[in-house]
């Protein structure tokens, strides 16, 4: 495959982006373009982290020009095994890697083992484990084995060793394309887990100032997929089974992310969240709070503020949901809740406003739901619509997500002035009922409903709706919200701030 | 009085009466007076046993003492001398060995392979621990997922319930679990449906809507769906159990579901009568029993309710109904 995207031999700041940008489209990847674009006289660099080259589709953004290295990187397509070659391993390469487990086991204050900091531990074989060791070396195999009989308490061994397998190699993938990286002054990883890992290690062997900007708490989120997921063996037969505990595998990849999590907090000079309520998870799963500021996103409001008088007087009867279809978004609820809207108002639309090929699957389980529920008239799978094209012609923006952090699309839709129905998650209720007295005495935006709940969700809209003065005052409450709190201005004044600490 | 009088009395009234035939008065005055005294001592020691006699294997204690006072009775002099060796067993050996219930055995090597065996939890252990907030979050998750594994319209409210929870992790995982039991159903009516569009015989086509009917109303039935959405879900299966009826009038399971339907909708008029005709149709008496006894229960016949529940010998052991049931009084 040909490299067409752009090279340098040094940037000013490097992003470690997983799974976003340029890639997906989402309100993480809208802000890592977002955050490029607002910082021309900086020189970027990112590297994108995905599993497979063919779950992506193409780029969904138009480069920056001070974007000047993109380099690609996908996890399960590179992994490609070095050609097996026996033996016994490094001694004093095994002694760290044993010691680095008794410290996931009983994480110390004073941080990891220093060599493990550094990539070359990974990539040499001697005085470390690089991968042809981890994969074929008789310290490995021996290694594995009495920790299998140590700790796990599944019975499948077959299964424990190709867990591990799987499970670290990427490790060693993280490390080569840290210790082939272009230099860069400063690193900023929008994640923890593989990126936020790559970011600790490139911390680590540069010594240059690793940035984490936590949108999500992606270990909370890969908590849930695990808990969730089917692919992940349990083979306890009835007896050993505990209905109250999750699967030693599944209790593995936990821990396995919750480490990649705490080595990025670790190396990470300074943690940025969006809202309190992160701030509050970041510190209770192991960053120190003296690292952590709370910077909230913000965006362009003049590009939106002329839509205002675009907009007719009454609430259009039309709803959207603007979002990935996905299951993070929670559409069905939202389809549901348009069940429940038209028994009331039967010319009303529900809009689903946003691409539906992230997750095939799920958008066609939400297309079966349409149907099922009897509403193939009344609800729209519109795809990807310009925002400034969406917003006047629409009643309420609806977010029925399970997680959210803070919703771009929430601050742009306040901006041309249209209330916000959202779930209780993230920094939805902040942005709706605002947050301090100042903030809170601009009124309340929206209505905020308990997630999963169709029924609560249909009944806020119709509250809005057919209330000309209660839909005109959270417009207008969402208006001066945002213009007051959310601008791309003050946003960018923190991360000059941030940026100006690290490069120095 | 104490045992020991009892017992000395006993033996006192038993050794009279064995002196009482070796004396010299008339042979009628023998035979009265060892009665007599036998008739006391059988009497005496009985109740000694009785009393002495361990308490947990005591089912009815008139009977026990019929039994003793037989042996004592009808065996003379032996059956005294047994009695004392009862007496002496109870007193002595029972007393010694305090017999523990239970006792500790190793682990089968199969069970000792797992590191910590669980004590699981039930539906209201699992309801305490989501409710009580300030619990720890892990203790909180093992709940969840013990609900996660079952299901039913416990589970689902419990499931809907801790979605409303503070804490993230638990309401997000709670959300997976309850999508999980909606998802199965929901597949199914949107397989129906597409078949539902390709089906041609009167046959297949009855088939399809007996299956969306019990699809849809299985949604209310587990709980999945509150308030309107419930209300359209009822709408649906009454559609589909309808349109089914026309291709297949005599189904007693579809003329069963549409009575539920009635009942759900508070029609009881017509959910009696359809429970009638259900009836007439064949289906299972013992099945329809309890429509039956909710339709007199909010007819306030209470006494119907009760005679209607003790038809079915087997119904207090039933989950769910069961309780309902002991609480009607069914033995």
């Amino acid at each position: 495959m040909v490299d067409i995207f752009p090279k340098a031999k040094q940037v000013d700041v490097m992003l470690l982006l997983e799974g976003t940008f340029p890639y997906v489209s989402g309100g993480v990847s809208s802000w890592v373009h977002q955050i490029i674009k607002g910082f021309p006289d900086l020189d970027f660099g990112a590297v994108f982290i995905g599993s497979k080259a063919d779950e992506y589709g193409e780029i969904k953004y138009a480069l920056p020009p001070n974007l000047k290295h993109l380099q690609v990187h996908y996890l399960h397509d590179e992994h490609i095994t070095p050609p097996v070659a026996p033996c016994a391993g490094d001694p004093h390469g095994f002694e760290i890697l044993q010691r680095l487990h008794s410290w996931f086991a009983n994480p110390h204050p004073d941080g990891l083992p220093a060599e493990l900091k550094q990539a070359s531990f990974y990539l040499k074989a001697k005085g470390g484990v690089d991968y042809s060791q981890f994969l074929y070396a008789d310290r490995s195999w021996q290694y594995i084995c009495s920790l299998y009989r140590e700790r796990c308490t599944d019975p499948s061994f077959v299964d424990y060793f190709w867990t591990v397998r799987n499970m670290h190699a990427p490790i060693w993938q993280l490390a080569a394309i840290a210790g082939s990286l272009i230099p860069a002054r400063a690193y900023h990883t929008v994640s923890t887990g593989y990126a936020g890992f790559l970011g600790g290690l490139l911390h680590h062997h540069a010594e240059r100032p690793l940035i984490l900007s936590e949108h999500g708490i992606y270990t909370k989120e890969r908590r849930i997929d695990i808990f969730n997921n089917e692919w992940i063996q349990d083979n306890r037969n009835a007896m050993q089974r505990d209905p109250t505990e999750i699967s030693y595998f599944r209790d593995l990849w936990i821990r396995f992310f919750e480490t990649l999590g705490r080595f990025c907090y670790d190396a990470s000079g300074q943690i940025v969240s969006l809202y309190e309520g992160v701030r509050q998870r970041q510190i209770s799963d192991g960053a120190l709070p003296e690292k952590i500021s709370v910077v909230p996103n913000g965006i362009d409001v003049a590009r939106f503020a002329p839509l205002r008088t675009a907009r007719p007087a009454k609430p259009p009867k039309v709803l959207a949901l603007l979002g990935r279809v996905v299951p993070i978004k929670d559409v069905k609820t939202y389809i549901r809740a348009i069940r429940v809207l038209v028994n009331h108002i039967p010319e009303l639309e529900g809009w689903v406003v946003g691409p539906d090929g992230e997750d095939p699957e799920y958008a066609a389980e939400c297309r079966a739901l349409v149907l099922s529920l009897d509403l193939a008239d009344c609800v729209r799978f519109t795809g990807f619509m310009n925002p400034v094209d969406l917003f006047p012609q629409i009643g309420l923006l609806v977010l029925s997500s399970i997680s959210e952090g803070l919703p771009l699309v929430a601050l742009e839709g306040f901006a041309a002035g249209v209330p916000l129905v959202s779930t209780d998650v993230g920094a939805c209720r902040q942005l709706i009922e605002g947050v301090g007295e100042q903030d809170q005495a601009l009124g309340v935006a929206g209505a905020v409903v308990p997630i999963n709940n169709p029924q609560a969700l249909a009944v806020a809209c119709l509250s809005l709706l057919q209330n000309q003065q209660a839909w005109d005052q959270a417009s207008q409450a969402a208006i001066t919200r945002v213009e007051t709190f959310y601008t791309q201005q003050q946003m960018f004044a923190r991360y000059h701030a941030l940026y100006q600490e690290a490069l120095s | 009085m104490s045992s020991l009088k009892l017992l000395i009395y006993a033996l006192l009234s038993e050794q009279s009466a064995l002196l009482s035939i070796f004396g010299t008065q008339p042979v009628w005055q023998r035979v009265f007076f060892f009665l007599a005294a036998h008739l006391l001592a059988s009497v005496l020691f009985s109740l000694l046993l009785t009393a002495s006699f361990p308490k947990r294997f005591i089912s009815s204690r008139k009977g026990l003492l019929g039994l003793f006072f037989s042996f004592n009775f009808f065996v003379p002099v032996f059956g005294a001398l047994g009695t004392l060796l009862l007496l002496l067993y109870f007193k002595w050996f029972l007393k010694e060995a305090e017999r523990t219930e239970f006792s500790n055995v190793p682990l089968p090597p199969f069970l000792a392979e797992s590191a910590d065996l669980g004590s699981g939890m039930g539906e209201g252990g699992a309801w305490s621990r989501l409710r009580t907030l300030d619990l720890p979050r892990e203790l909180r998750l093992k709940a969840l997922l013990s609900v996660g594994t079952s299901s039913g319209h416990n589970s689902s409210r419990l499931l809907q319930h801790a979605t409303g929870d503070s804490d993230d992790e638990i309401r997000l995982l709670a959300f997976n679990l309850h999508e999980r039991q909606e998802q199965k159903i929901q597949q199914t009516i949107s397989a129906e449906l597409h078949e539902l569009k390709t089906a041609e015989t009167p046959e297949l086509k009855a088939s399809v809507c007996r299956n969306l009917a019990f699809s849809y109303w299985e949604m209310v039935y587990s709980a999945l769906a509150q308030d309107d959405l419930r209300d359209f879900f009822v709408e649906q299966a009454a559609k589909y159990a309808e349109q089914a009826l026309q291709l297949d009038a005599k189904n007693p399971a579809l003329l069963v579901l549409v009575a539920r339907i009635y009942l759900q909708k508070r029609d009881y008029k017509l959910a009696s009568e359809t429970i009638q005709k259900a009836l007439s149709e064949g289906a299972d008496p013992l099945k329809v029993l309890p429509y039956q006894a909710e339709l007199a229960f909010y007819e306030r016949d209470f006494k119907t309710v009760r005679r209607l529940l003790q038809q079915d010998a087997t119904i207090r052991f039933r989950p769910g109904i069961g309780p309902v049931a002991q609480f009607w009084g069914v033995r």
